[in-house]
C-alpha cells in the first residue's frame, strides 16, 4: 500500500522556524520529523513481516501460546539461529543433523505496533493537512489504527479459558491454560484463603517474597513441559520433601504449534521454601501440574500447595444437569456434543435451565461459553478418553475488541473507495477540462 | 495543537504498558464435597464358572438399597449358563449394553432417583482372582489406589447366601475421574520409595526371558484375561508388552483394523512377516502410526491363539525393537513339541 503525504507542514510556533524566516528547527520538531519519517513506516512494515515469518517458523519447536507471548506480546525476541537450519531442512534437504547455537536479538510485535501506531500519529501531526482531498487517506489511518488497537485491547483484557463440570455439580470456576500458578490455600477458615504467584515470576535461581505468601520460595527448576517418573534408588534428585522424593520431574518439549493433537503444556516446578522469619530453609519441593495439592505445614498451620492452571471466579454458578453425547447411527462419529446447565445468577435474579450445543453458545455476562469437548470416567496412558462420559468442557471466551477488527476492515475499505474516488473524480476532471 | 493531541497519544499508551507482579491474595468458598461412590458385589461360585452381582452408585443412594441387594444375591440361583432371580421392588430391569463383546445377564436401575445407582449380573465362564476383579473394581469404579492380599481381607465378607457361600466385597471411593487420577500418590506410603509392583503370569503354560530393564506386572483377569503384562519403561515414554490367549483367532480384519486403531487415527504402515522361532511359526506385525507404534507376534498353537504385543511411543518401541524380538524368540510352550 502507498501512502500518498502532504509535504511537511511549516511548524508555527516555538520550535519551528517562522515563516519567511530561515530558523533552525527545534529538538521536538526534529523528533517529530523522524518519529513521522515514510522510510520508518517501510522499515518498520518489512520488520513486522520478518516477524510473522519468524513467529510462523518457531512454532515447529513452541506451542502457539509461547509464540504468541514471545513473539507478537513482548518488547524484545530472541530468536534462535537453528530456526533457520530448520527452515533449510525443511525444504533445501539441508542433513538434519546440523545445529547453529545462539540467537539474536529482534523487535517483537509490542515494539513494532507501538512504533507503528507512533510513527502514524506523528505523521499526522505534521504532515498532513487536513482537506476533503485527503480525506479518504484520513479515513483510511483511522481503520489503521484501529486495528492496532484492537490487537492491544485483545492483548489486555481478552480472557479466554475453560469450565470443567461434571454431572450434577456446579461450578463457578474458569481455568486458563494460557497461565499457570502456584497456589497456596490456607484451609483452617470458614472459607478458604488462597494466595497465588504467577509462573512468569518463575525464574531458576530467583526468590520470590511477599507479604502476602505464608513463605517465601527460592526458585530451583522450571520445566515448561514435564512427565513424572519414579525415582530409582540413589539417584540424585532435587527435591527433599512431598511428592517429589519418590517421583522425578523430566522436562519434555513443549507442544508444538503444528503438532496435530493440541494439547495443553503441563509445566513443572522445583522450589526451596525458607521461613518468612528466619530464611530457614523448609526443603526443595516438586510442583508437577499433573497433581493434586501437597500439604506444607507453615507456622503450625497445614496449607494446600499446588501447581495449577491459572483460575478465576465468576459471580454466578453453572451446575450441569446433563451431557449428551449423541453419535450417528451404528458408528462411533460425533453426531453433537450438548450441555443441559443450570445458570444461577443471584445478582442478575436470573435461574434457567440452558442447552449449550455446538453453534449455539451461552452469552452472559459478556462472556461466551462454547461446548468444547467433555470429560470421560478415565484416561489411558496415553490420555486418551476411555468409559463413559461423565461432565462437559465449556470453552468461556470475552473479548471486547472482537468487532474491532471487521469495523476497522469495513473503515480501512470506505478510506480506499473515498481516496480513489476523489483520485479518479480529479482525473476526470482534468481530461474534461 | 495537533502536536499537543499526539503527545498526548504517546503518554496513553506508554501508561497502558505498566505492570503489576501478578501475586495476589483472596478468600474462597470452601469447594462442596463430591458425594462418595459405594460398590457393593458379591461373588458366587458355580462349578467353574462364577456369578458376579454388583451394586454401584452414590454412597447414599447404594445404602438405601443394600437390603434389597441383599435379598436379590440371596435370591439368585444358577440354573446351568442361566439364572433365576426374584428382582426386589422398585428395581427396573433396562437394557445391558455390551462392553468389549461382553454384555450383562440382566441391570437394574435400583430405585427411582434421578441417578439411581446400577445393579449388574454377570455370569463369568472361569474363575478368577478376586483380588484382582477388586482392584478393577477400585480403579475404574471407585478411583482409589490397589490393595495387596493384606488389604483384601479388609473389604470382603464370606456371608451364606441361599444354600451357597458369597464373597460380599464392600467399597467406597471418591469415583472415577480425571482430577482425581491425576495425584499418583493417592494411599501411598511417601516415606519409603515406591517399588514395581511385580506379578506372575495367570499361568505356566507360556514361559520367556524377560529382557534386563522390563518389569513383568503379571497377569490380569476381566472378561479378556491378559495372560501377564510387562512394563517397558524409557525416558521417551512408557510402552508396554500385553500377553493375551484367546480360543481362535477370530476376525483378521477386525484384529488387523483395532490394531492399526491403536496406534493412530491417519495413516498407519503395516508390516507382516512369519517368524521361524524356537517354539514354532509365529506372524508378525509391525504398525507405524502417528507417534505410536505396535509390534504383535502371534503364535497359532493347536489350542490356542497366543498374542504378544508391544505397544507404545514410537521412539520407544524402536530401541526396544531388539530386546522385543529377542523375547519373542525365547518363548515356549508348556509340554510343546517341534
Amino acid at each position: 500500500m502507498s501512502i500518498t503525504a502532504d509535504p511537511p507542514l511549516a511548524p508555527a510556533s516555538a520550535g519551528g522556524p517562522t515563516p519567511g524566516r530561515k530558523q533552525k528547527p527545534g529538538p521536538l520538531w526534529q523528533c517529530l520529523q523522524a518519529a513521522a519519517s515514510l522510510r520508518l513506516t517501510v522499515v518498520l512494515f518489512v520488520l513486522s513481516f520478518i516477524l510473522v515469518f519468524l513467529g510462523t517458523l518457531a512454532q515447529i519447536d513452541y506451542g502457539i501460546g509461547t509464540v504468541t507471548k514471545g513473539y507478537f506480546r513482548s518488547w524484545v525476541v530472541f530468536i534462535p539461529f537453528q530456526v533457520f537450519v530448520q527452515f533449510l531442512q525443511k525444504f533445501f534437504d539441508l542433513h538434519p543433523s546440523w545445529r547453529v547455537p545462539g540467537s539474536f536479538p529482534f523487535p517483537a510485535g509490542l515494539t513494532l505496533g507501538f512504533l507503528l501506531t507512533i510513527n502514524l500519529l506523528a505523521a499526522h501531526a505534521i504532515r498532513f493537512k487536513l482537506s476533503w482531498r485527503r480525506s479518504g487517506i484520513i479515513v483510511l489511518h483511522a481503520g489503521l489504527l484501529l486495528l492496532l488497537a484492537a490487537e492491544f485491547i485483545t492483548y489486555a483484557w481478552a480472557v479466554e479459558g475453560k469450565m470443567v463440570i461434571e454431572e450434577d455439580q456446579s461450578s463457578n470456576v474458569v481455568f486458563h491454560s494460557s497461565g499457570m500458578e502456584l497456589a497456596i490455600v490456607d484451609p483452617s477458615g470458614k472459607e478458604d484463603e488462597v494466595a497465588v504467584v504467577p509462573a512468569r515470576l518463575m525464574r531458576p535461581g530467583k526468590t520470590i517474597r511477599d507479604e502476602r505468601l505464608p513463605f517465601d520460595l527460592k526458585v530451583e527448576e522450571w520445566y515448561a513441559n514435564h512427565r513424572t517418573r519414579a525415582a530409582e534408588e540413589g539417584e540424585k534428585n532435587l527435591a527433599d520433601q512431598g511428592f517429589g522424593r519418590t517421583e522425578i520431574a523430566v522436562r519434555t518439549k513443549e507442544v508444538s504449534g503444528v503438532a496435530s493433537d493440541q494439547r495443553p503444556d503441563y509445566p513443572a516446578l522445583y522450589a526451596t521454601l525458607l521461613d518468612k522469619v528466619t530464611g530457614k530453609e523448609m526443603g526443595t519441593w516438586l510442583f508437577s501440574s499433573r497433581w493434586k495439592p501437597q500439604e506444607v505445614a507453615v507456622g503450625g498451620k497445614k496449607h494446600q500447595v499446588s501447581l495449577r492452571f491459572k483460575e478465576t471466579r465468576r459471580p454466578f454458578t453453572l451446575t450441569l444437569l446433563k451431557f449428551s453425547f449423541d453419535r450417528y447411527p451404528l458408528t462411533n462419529k460425533a453426531y453433537n456434543f450438548s450441555s443441559l446447565v443450570r445458570l444461577q445468577d443471584p445478582g442478575l435474579g436470573i435461574d434457567e435451565e440452558i442447552l449449550i450445543r455446538m453453534n449455539e453458545p451461552l452469552r452472559h455476562r459478556g462472556e461466551t461459553f462454547f461446548q468444547a469437548d467433555w470429560i470421560t470416567e478415565e484416561t489411558d496412558e496415553f490420555g486418551n478418553k476411555k468409559g463413559k462420559e461423565i461432565g462437559t468442557v465449556l470453552q468461556v471466551v470475552r473479548n471486547p475488541g472482537w468487532t474491532l477488527p471487521y469495523i476497522s476492515c469495513v473503515v480501512v475499505s470506505l478510506g480506499m473507495l473515498a481516496h480513489f474516488g476523489i483520485v479518479l473524480a480529479d482525473f476526470l476532471r482534468k481530461r474534461g477540462a | 495543537m495537533r502536536r499537543n493531541l499526539f503527545l498526548l497519544a504517546c503518554f496513553l499508551l506508554a501508561a497502558g504498558c505498566g505492570d503489576s507482579d501478578g501475586i495476589d491474595r483472596y478468600s474462597v468458598p470452601k469447594p462442596v464435597p463430591r458425594p462418595y461412590v459405594r460398590l457393593v458385589a458379591a461373588v458366587l461360585d458355580d462349578g467353574p464358572a462364577q456369578w458376579y452381582v454388583k451394586l454401584l452408585g452414590r454412597e447414599d443412594l447404594v445404602a438405601a438399597q443394600r437390603e434389597a441387594f441383599d435379598a436379590f444375591v440371596k435370591s439368585l440361583k444358577p440354573k446351568g449358563e442361566k439364572a433365576e432371580w426374584t428382582v426386589p421392588a422398585g428395581w427396573k430391569e433396562v437394557a445391558s449394553p455390551a462392553k468389549d463383546g461382553i454384555k450383562a445377564e440382566a441391570t437394574f436401575k435400583a430405585g427411582d432417583a434421578a441417578q439411581p445407582p446400577l445393579a449388574t449380573v454377570f455370569r463369568f465362564g472361569m474363575k478368577s482372582p478376586l483380588l484382582d476383579n477388586v482392584n478393577r473394581w477400585r480403579r475404574k469404579d471407585l478411583g482409589l489406589s490397589f490393595l495387596d492380599e493384606d488389604g483384601l481381607k479388609g473389604v470382603v465378607q464370606t456371608v451364606k447366601a441361599g444354600d451357597r457361600d458369597a464373597a460380599f466385597v464392600d467399597m467406597r471411593g471418591p469415583g472415577p475421574g480425571r482430577a482425581r487420577a491425576a495425584d499418583p500418590h493417592a494411599g501411598m506410603d511417601l516415606k519409603k520409595p515406591p517399588a514395581p509392583r511385580k506379578g506372575k503370569p495367570l499361568s505356566d503354560e507360556m514361559s520367556y526371558a524377560v529382557p534386563a530393564g522390563w518389569t513383568e506386572l503379571g497377569g490380569r483377569s476381566g472378561f479378556v484375561p491378559t495372560h501377564s503384562v510387562i512394563a517397558v519403561p524409557d525416558e521417551a515414554g512408557a510402552a508396554e508388552v500385553k500377553i493375551t490367549k484367546m480360543a481362535a483367532f477370530g476376525d483378521e480384519k477386525a484384529n488387523l483394523d483395532r490394531w492399526r486403531g491403536e496406534v493412530g487415527r491417519g495413516e498407519v504402515k503395516t508390516d507382516r512377516s512369519t517368524l521361524d522361532l524356537p517354539s514354532g511359526k509365529a506372524v508378525s506385525f509391525d504398525f507405524a502410526g502417528d507417534g505410536k507404534r505396535s509390534l504383535v507376534a502371534v503364535f497359532q498353537r493347536p489350542d490356542a491363539v497366543w498374542f504378544v504385543k508391544l505397544l507404545g511411543p514410537s521412539a520407544t518401541v524402536a530401541k526396544h525393537k531388539d530386546a522385543f524380538e529377542s523375547f519373542v524368540k525365547s518363548v515356549q510352550f508348556k509340554g510343546a513339541k517341534r
